[in-house]
């Protein structure tokens, strides 16, 4: 015995309602609704006549289409006395009208995919191992780094002497990394060179140091900045670092 | 340094690249004006097209990149058998057309435009680097904004954003036929 399966495979419910409205050759602004509905849930009892698990989104349609079906059906009467008379369609066109446009766009995209797929392209040569980047960290380890951070901290401690004992609060981390990347990628777009100390404020609770810290760091990581002592003990200076083309 | 010094260093370039490089890059790398190196590249296309080479230049975004031709696809495959890759899914192609004309987008606008989920979708094209993260929406939960990438350019032959097809506006729309 043999089984003819003809089932069409829906994206998802405005990907059905619309091939409904197309082979019904229907006019999308006046939709037939209990025609459509009734072909609608007809599918869905296709679907699962062959065991094909009927995603909920085509359930919540069905009952929207329901839904539509019975208001339309009943004079739509206002507490005020007067008539409504908005379609009750009128949601579910604007919606299928705004799909519709995509679904335009997906065809075209999908022509263009098939035609540029034949371009083919050379990996990037690599010419990492012949060329010397700037390095990272000139004249400076990472001690050197940790030795500027406390001196941070020790005259954030002597301005607020804040440490009372058991008293503590936790509050909400109000200033995070990436802003403080930001902050300090944006000071290097018009400063050529900056100085660690001047990252820090005298305003600053510890816990923003602690995070220009670490965007610091991060940004060292990502290879994006260069950190040079110029001489032993000398204040510590941030660089953008030049990269390779392409690089971000 | 003559014209002809130029294009061969801007082949050059391309060429070691092979990744897209942008014109700021070669007009840096040349030391010469940006309109320059435009109206340079403008002239080595034709002369590949005219001379009917292997390699011709695209532009992505400002960015150039050498690349083969579609007709000789054929001749590629019959030396290497390059399988030709895996298409995108219907779902994954209906998500990026809304990404790449609603960026920057949520996932929930998404969904609600498509009337289905599309986080397996979002997933298969940041996979394949068509579309990134641009941004979070200041609201609770701060989801993810979408946005397309250079590399979506690239896939689909778009020399940049404003290359993308117009989307077939309803110039009635049925709010205006039920107020008239």
């Amino acid at each position: 015995m043999t089984y003819r399966v003809k089932l069409e495979v829906f994206e998802g419910p405005f990907d059905l309602l619309f091939h409904l409205i197309e082979k019904n050759e229907v006019d999308i602004y006046d939709i037939p609704i209990a025609e459509i509905t009734a072909q609608y849930l007809q599918y869905l009892e296709d679907m699962r006549y062959f065991d094909i698990e009927v995603a909920s989104e085509f359930l919540v349609m069905a009952a929207t289409l329901i839904q539509i079906k019975s208001r339309m059906l009943l004079p739509q009467q206002e507490e005020d006395g007067t008539e409504e008379d908005i379609d009750p369609r009128q949601q579910l066109v604007e919606r299928l009208i705004e799909y519709r446009k995509y679904k335009g766009i997906t065809e075209e995209l999908k022509k263009r995919e098939d035609k540029y797929q034949l371009l083919l392209f050379r990996e990037p040569s690599p010419v990492e191992s012949y060329v010397d980047y700037e390095p990272i960290l000139i004249n400076i380890d990472i001690s050197d780094l940790c030795k500027a951070f406390d001196s941070v901290m020790k005259r954030y401690s002597s301005l607020y002497n804040e440490d009372t004992g058991l008293e503590r609060s936790i509050r909400r981390e109000s200033i995070t990394v990436v802003d403080k990347i930001k902050y300090i990628t944006n000071r290097l777009r018009y400063e050529k060179e900056v100085l660690f100390q001047s990252l820090f404020g005298d305003g600053e609770t510890r816990e923003s140091i602690v995070v220009t810290f670490l965007a610091m760091l991060e940004l060292i990581r990502l290879k994006r900045i260069m950190v040079e002592q110029r001489n032993t003990f000398g204040d510590i200076i941030i660089r953008n670092r030049k990269t390779k083309a392409g690089d971000k | 340094m003559d014209k002809k010094e130029f294009k061969g260093i801007i082949e050059a370039l391309l060429f070691v690249s092979g990744d897209p490089v942008s014109i700021r890059d070669l007009a840096g790398a040349l030391e010469i004006e940006q309109k320059e190196v435009m109206e340079i590249i403008r002239e080595m296309k034709d002369q590949y097209n005219f001379e009917r080479r292997g390699i011709q230049i695209i532009e992505v975004d400002g960015h150039f990149q050498l690349a083969t031709r579609p007709e000789h696809f054929e001749f590629i495959q019959r030396l290497y058998s390059p399988q030709r890759k895996q298409g995108l899914s219907q779902a994954a192609l209906e998500t990026l057309a809304i990404i790449a004309y609603k960026q920057p987008i949520t996932r929930a606008e998404i969904d609600t435009i498509r009337g289905v989920q599309s986080d397996k979708a979002l997933y298969t094209l940041s996979e394949r680097k068509l579309i990134q993260e641009v941004d979070r929406l200041d609201t609770v939960g701060r989801p993810i904004l979408y946005g397309t990438t250079i590399e979506f350019l690239r896939y689909f032959g778009f020399k940049s954003i404003d290359d993308l097809p117009q989307l077939l506006e309803e110039q009635i729309t049925y709010l205006d036929e039920n107020t008239r």
